[in-house]
C-alpha cells in the first residue's frame, strides 16, 4: 500500500533534526492543503511526514513597536478573524479572508502559503510589499532572508531541502502607515488572475512619504517595481493624483511579465493589474488620510474621521 | 498506528495508516456516512466537518492531524424525530435537494450562526462560499439558514 510514516515532533528544534536525519523524501506537513493534494495525485513521493502543526514553539504572534512576528504555523483562519486598529491587522485579515474557502483556512498556514511559492500566492505578494522577512531554521542554524529574496521562481524557494520557516516578520515603519491588498479572479474562492499589494507611509500626515508596491500572479515570483514607488512619493493622501496614479499603475506594469493560461489573458493581466494597483493605493491613501492607522502601541492620532 | 479522535462527544481509539485522511477514518471506521466526500481536493466543501466549532474540510486533513480536535459531524445535530432547527428549515424551504453537499453546508451555517444569530443574506452567501451545490438550490439555502435563524430565535436555542 502508498503510504508514509507519521512524525509528530514537539519542538522546531526536533522537527529540523528529523528532516536532516530523514532526508528529502521526508517533509514538512502543515495544514496540508497542497502537500495532500500533491499526493493524492501521485505528484510527489514521500517518504515521511514531519507534522508542524503540534509544535508549541511556532504558533506564537508577538508584536513590539517596530516589529510583528507572525508564526509559520499561524492559520489563515485565525489571520482572518483578527480585528484590532492596527493597519497590519486591517491588511492581513483583508488579505487572508480572500483567500480559497472559508473551510480551507482552518487548516492553510502562512508558512505554507509562502513555501508553495504559487506565483498567485496571496501572501507572497502582500508580505513581499510589507518589507517582511521569512525566518528559516535547520540542523546547522538559522538565517532570516527578505521575502524578495525567498521567492526565486515558480514554486521555487530560497530554502534549502534541510531547512523550514519557523516565522515571518514584518517591519513596523515608525511613520503613520497603510496597506492594501486588491485581486480579481474567477469566483470568490479561485486563485487571483492578478492582485497588488501597496504599502503607504506618511511622515507629515498629508502625503505620501514611502511607498512600495507589488503586483502579484503576472510573473514567477511577486513583481516589486520601484519605479511605481517613486512615483507616488509627494502625492496627496486626500486628493491623489490622476496623473501620478496612472504613471504608477503603467511603471508598475512594467515590471511585470505575465502568461496566458486558464485563468485569462497576458492582456487582460496587462490591464488589470493597472487597475488594481491603483485600487490598492487609494484604498491606503484613504485609510491613512482617515488617520485611522495608529503605530502599534501608540495612541491614535488626533482628528481621526474626519 | 493509534489516533485518539473526539468525534461528537465520544471519545475513539482507532488504529489507522498514517496516510488516512479524517474524512476517510470518520467514514470507513466509524461509520459517519455523513460526511461526503466529492472532489477530494479541497475544492467543493461536501466534506466539511467542525473542528472546534469552526468549519474544516476533512478529505485533505490526515485524521492524525485532527487529534485534540472536537470534531463535529452531521449526526451529532439532531435525531429523525427532533431534527435540528437548520436540517428543518432546509426541508421547508427546499433548501435540501439531492442531499450530497447538504451535511457540509448544515455545518457551515451552523458555525455562522453560533457565532452570528442573525446574519444577513450577504453574510449566509459569504459563509458558504467555499460549498459548491450541484443541483443549484443557493437561493433556497440561504433561505433555509435565514429560517432557521428565526425558528431558533424563537426556540431561545442558542
Amino acid at each position: 500500500m502508498r503510504t508514509f510514516e507519521y512524525l509528530r515532533p514537539a519542538t522546531v528544534v526536533e522537527a529540523c533534526e528529523m528532516k536532516a536525519e530523514l532526508g528529502s523524501k521526508a517533509r514538512f506537513i502543515a495544514g496540508g492543503t497542497d502537500l495532500m493534494l500533491e499526493w493524492r495525485r501521485g505528484a510527489v513521493s514521500l517518504s515521511h511526514v514531519v507534522d508542524l502543526s503540534f509544535v508549541r514553539d511556532m504558533r506564537a504572534r508577538a508584536a513590539t513597536s517596530t516589529e510583528l512576528r507572525l508564526g509559520a504555523t499561524e492559520t489563515l483562519g485565525e489571520l482572518a478573524a483578527a480585528d484590532g486598529d492596527e493597519w497590519w491587522k486591517r491588511v492581513l485579515a483583508s488579505t487572508a479572508s480572500r483567500m480559497a474557502t472559508p473551510q480551507l483556512r482552518t487548516l492553510a498556514t502562512i508558512g505554507g502559503n509562502v513555501c508553495h511559492a504559487s506565483p498567485c500566492a496571496d501572501m507572497a505578494v502582500l508580505l513581499t510589499a510589507l518589507d517582511a522577512v521569512v525566518a528559516v531554521a535547520a540542523t546547522r542554524g538559522a538565517r532570516t532572508l527578505a521575502a524578495a529574496d525567498f521567492f526565486v521562481g515558480v514554486n521555487q524557494t530560497a530554502l534549502a531541502d534541510d531547512e523550514m520557516v519557523t516565522w515571518i516578520g514584518v517591519p513596523l515603519p515608525a511613520a503613520p502607515t497603510a496597506a492594501a491588498y486588491q485581486r480579481v479572479s474567477r469566483t470568490s474562492v479561485d486563485l487571483a488572475q492578478a492582485s497588488a499589494a501597496v504599502r503607504l507611509s506618511s511622515d507629515d500626515g498629508d502625503t505620501i512619504s514611502d511607498a512600495r508596491v507589488v503586483i502579484g500572479a503576472c510573473a514567477p515570483t511577486p513583481a516589486r517595481s520601484q519605479e511605481a514607488e517613486r512615483a507616488l512619493l509627494g502625492m496627496s493622501l486626500v486628493a491623489p493624483d490622476e496623473k501620478a496614479l496612472a504613471e504608477a499603475g503603467r511603471l508598475a506594469e512594467r515590471a511585470t511579465s505575465p502568461i496566458s493560461d486558464v485563468r485569462c489573458a497576458e492582456e487582460y493581466r496587462r490591464e488589470v493589474s493597472k487597475v488594481l494597483v491603483r485600487r490598492a493605493v487609494l484604498e491606503a491613501a484613504a485609510e491613512l488620510a482617515r488617520g485611522a492607522a495608529p503605530v502599534a502601541g501608540r495612541p491614535r492620532r488626533a482628528g481621526r474621521g474626519v | 498506528m493509534v489516533v485518539r479522535l473526539h468525534v461528537n462527544g465520544q471519545r475513539h481509539e482507532l488504529d489507522i495508516e498514517p496516510h488516512e485522511t479524517l474524512a476517510e477514518v470518520l467514514r470507513e471506521r466509524l461509520g459517519l456516512r455523513g460526511v461526503r466526500v466529492s472532489c477530494g481536493e479541497g475544492e467543493c466543501g461536501s466534506c466539511t466537518v467542525l473542528l472546534d466549532g469552526v468549519p474544516a474540510t476533512s478529505c485533505l486533513m490526515l485524521a492524525l492531524q485532527a487529534e485534540g480536535r472536537e470534531i463535529t459531524t452531521i449526526e451529532d445535530l439532531g435525531t429523525e424525530d427532533d431534527l435540528h432547527p437548520l436540517q428543518q428549515a432546509f426541508i421547508d424551504e427546499q433548501g435540501f435537494q439531492c442531499g450530497v453537499c447538504t451535511p457540509g453546508i448544515i455545518l457551515s451555517s451552523k458555525a455562522l450562526l453560533d457565532r452570528n444569530p442573525h446574519p444577513t443574506a450577504t453574510e449566509v452567501a459569504g459563509a458558504l462560499s467555499g460549498h459548491v451545490c450541484r443541483c443549484g438550490a443557493y437561493t433556497q439555502i440561504v433561505r433555509s439558514v435565514l429560517r432557521a435563524a428565526e425558528e431558533m430565535e424563537v426556540r431561545g436555542e442558542r
